[in-house]
């Protein structure tokens, strides 16, 4: 009797020891998930005009010693972007955001946008003009002298291939993707702890809807 | 005291990939969480030791501005912007083609 007793004692101290522990464990790792999920609250990235091309002047179409005569590939982004949102979708601050009174059920939701606009990609195989084909001179590259003058030839470039209109992009290079758009909406749950609650109150832990172009809509799960 | 250190890693980290890191431009914001770094030429260096069989002609960043709240993670906005990157990629000659190169 006192052996099964003392038994029992320590099966208690034991238990009680390792709930603890568990709890230290979990507490813990709250303040990290929080912290994780405060970061991803508030992490804005705008990446705008990348422009990358590859000439090669050996496959060229008519194989001629030109100087002008290049084969050209290029990829062009125009922006891509990652930032919290309303419920609809629509850019906000994380502040803003927090601030508009919810139901308690979308208390833990995040909404995230991220869009990538005009991704082009070109192929240019024809003649290369200098002046009208979006052909780069290297050398006036290399001897730009004011770096942060705004209207240098680096910056010359780059507006030329972002600020043209639909007319002019269309005469300038031969297109394989042109203007590509697509966006991602995301509904983060940053409370996924309670296995109880019922399904139609739960949320998923990461949402998705992919909106490619303006128009045609894929929604997943 | 901290520019100089942070410029060093920067160095040490960014230096691969870009020419002449102008630390100058750090300046007092950093204090703040801030970094933006303006016109940067890449290093035409840099597929030297890849096997892939190009060369940068030139390459240029114009503007990478960070700003990470370091006082203040729970409330203010954690920011990334890069600006205006252009790169020109050619072929590089035949003889300096390394297809047996492995990293």
């Amino acid at each position: 009797m006192l052996h099964q007793f003392e038994l029992f004692v320590k099966n208690k101290d034991l238990l009680a020891a390792k709930a603890r522990e568990q709890e230290e464990s979990q507490s813990s790792a709250t303040f990290g998930e929080k912290f994780m999920a405060r970061i991803i609250d508030n992490i804005q990235i705008s990446i705008k005009h990348i422009y990358f091309r590859f000439e090669d002047k050996m496959s060229g179409a008519h194989h001629s010693e030109s100087e002008h005569e290049k084969f050209a590939i290029g990829v062009r982004l125009k922006e891509f972007s990652v930032f919290t949102s309303d419920k609809n979708f629509k850019e906000t601050t994380p502040d803003a955001a927090n601030a508009v009174p919810v139901d308690a059920k979308d208390k833990d939701l995040t909404y995230k946008v991220a869009a990538i606009d005009g991704f082009s990609v070109f192929c240019d195989w024809h003649q290369i003009d200098l002046e009208c084909n979006g052909g780069i001179d290297l050398q006036q590259l290399e001897d730009i002298k004011d770096q942060a003058d705004p209207d240098n030839y680096f910056y010359k470039i780059l507006d030329g291939e972002f600020s043209m209109n639909s007319l002019a992009r269309v005469q300038t290079h031969k297109y394989l993707i042109d203007g590509f758009k697509v966006s991602l909406h995301l509904q983060l749950n940053k409370n996924i702890k309670f296995p109880s609650m019922p399904a139609s109150l739960a949320h998923p832990q990461i949402w998705a809807e992919i909106v490619i172009g303006d128009e045609a809509q894929i929604k997943k799960r | 005291m901290l520019a100089k250190v942070l410029s060093d890693v920067l160095n040490a980290h960014l230096g691969t990939f870009i020419e002449d890191l102008d630390t100058t431009q750090l300046g007092t914001s950093i204090y703040r969480g801030e970094l933006e770094l303006k016109n940067m030429k890449l290093k035409k260096t840099m597929f030297k030791d890849s096997p892939l069989p190009f060369d940068l002609a030139y390459g240029q960043v114009g503007r990478i501005y960070l700003k990470i709240p370091i006082w203040d993670m729970f409330t203010s906005p954690l920011i990334i912007e890069v600006e205006d990157v252009f790169g020109l990629v050619r072929m590089k000659p035949t003889d300096e083609w390394q297809p047996n190169l492995q990293k």
